[in-house]
């Protein structure tokens, strides 16, 4: 499905059990992948033990990944939110509600500099379509995204009701995936 | 919650990938995941629509103990996976039949690994699938060892020869195999750097000393895939 795509490549010989195709893979995909898994975890110790056992389950699959279902790198980027959402959601790690230093480090417009963003067609279309949404919903969806906040932690954020914040995840998608589709 | 309602199943599988869905929740729409392609799917369309996102976080190099641990975990990860695999290979060529063969591969298999040098076996078993020989070769070492279970009887003015069979080349003698016990011998840096590649090896039969041309001249007795464990 993705031809010109240098990873999809790398993911095949890795799941062929082509150790040097996948050290390849982690030195093109590990440093934006730490960056993800810092910014949902915010603490270092936590980003490195996460990716590493992405890792080992990306090498795991690897032989099982799908390239008609997705792209490598939205594969990969799935393995480690999700392993970063169940790190950030055991019961040990649950961040107290008020427990105001731990956002401190979030940044009110979660995207940060639009430089950054505008290098593929894809995500061109993705940032125009959330440029278009509402201020508190694109916000949220920024921050469940990116920073792995819940419902909870967004209204705490957000100094919102729940159900207010709620309503502009459900409707920020929806508007996303109708702009997506426009 | 009625999980057939297409607005709802999107809804759930978009708040899934986002992140938003948690506890309970998610647990039940991952148990629901495993068995719904369709909503798999949603899922996966809903990441990728999400995906591009992450291009607004900086890259941060992670340190280089990082990449190590997992090179040792996947170094593991393979000696059992690639048991597992050589033995589907083996059972799919019908090979090696006898549960003999098969308890080499696990003792080989489950061989401490001193380094974590790959190391390279291969069972050459003759036309009924009675294994004759295994041959095991570590990188790194540059050394070749041959061990013999049980070969035909030779006349005395013939030996044993063991060949790479490399995928587009002609076959390549790798030395003389005795007719009993276990030889070791030390390959040419540039042979031990083409073996990781040789997908099989074969035994044939040869004048005293070897092949005279350089090419197999009698036939093969024995041979069988070399397989990475």
């Amino acid at each position: 499905m993705t031809g010109a795509d240098p990873f999809a490549d790398l993911l095949a010989a890795a799941g062929r059990r082509d150790q040097r195709a996948f050290a390849r893979l982690y030195e093109l995909s590990s440093a934006r992948l730490f960056g993800v898994a810092l910014k949902l975890l915010r603490r270092r110790d936590w980003a490195e033990e996460v990716l590493q056992e992405a890792f080992v389950s990306i090498w795991q699959h690897a032989g099982d990944y799908n390239a008609g279902l997705a792209a490598p790198l939205t594969w990969m980027t799935a393995i480690v939110r999700n392993r970063c959402l169940d790190w950030l959601r055991r019961p040990k790690h649950e961040m107290s509600s008020d427990d105001e230093t731990l956002f401190e480090s979030i940044p009110d417009d979660a995207l940060g500099p639009l430089e950054r963003l505008v290098q593929s067609a894809v995500s061109k279309s993705l940032f125009s379509c959330l440029q278009r949404l509402a201020a508190r919903e694109r916000q949220t969806i920024a921050l469940a995204f990116l920073h792995g906040l819940t419902h909870a932690e967004l209204a705490d954020h957000l100094k919102e009701p729940l159900g207010t914040v709620k309503t502009y995840v459900r409707r920020g998608l929806a508007q996303l995936k109708d702009c997506l589709q426009a | 919650m009625n999980y057939r309602d297409p607005p709802l199943r999107d809804r759930l599988a978009s708040e899934y990938a986002l992140g938003t869905l948690h506890g309970l929740s998610r647990k039940r729409f991952e148990r629901l995941l495993r068995e719904d392609a369709d909503l798999r799917r949603s899922v996966i369309q809903w990441q990728e629509r999400l995906t591009p996102m992450v291009q607004a976080v900086a890259p941060v190099n992670p340190p280089q103990r990082v990449w190590r641990n997992i090179e040792k975990r996947i170094q593991k990860s393979t000696i059992r996976s690639s048991l597992f695999e050589s033995l589907n290979f083996w059972r799919g060529l019908a090979m090696v039949a006898s549960s003999f063969a098969f308890g080499l591969l696990l003792f080989f298999g489950m061989m401490p690994q001193r380094e974590a040098a790959p190391t390279y076996v291969a069972i050459l078993a003759d036309t009924k699938n009675q294994p004759a020989m295994t041959v095991r070769y570590v990188q790194g070492q540059g050394e070749i060892e041959v061990r013999i279970i049980q070969v035909a009887d030779l006349a005395s003015d013939r030996n044993l020869e063991l060949w790479t069979l490399p995928k587009n080349a002609a076959p390549q003698s790798l030395g003389l195999v005795p007719a009993s016990g276990r030889i070791k011998w030390g390959l040419a840096a540039q042979r031990a750097e083409a073996l990781p590649n040789i997908p099989a090896l074969a035994v044939s039969l040869e004048p005293i000393g070897g092949s005279p041309t350089g090419a197999p001249t009698g036939p093969v007795l024995y041979s069988g895939a070399l397989v990475q464990i």
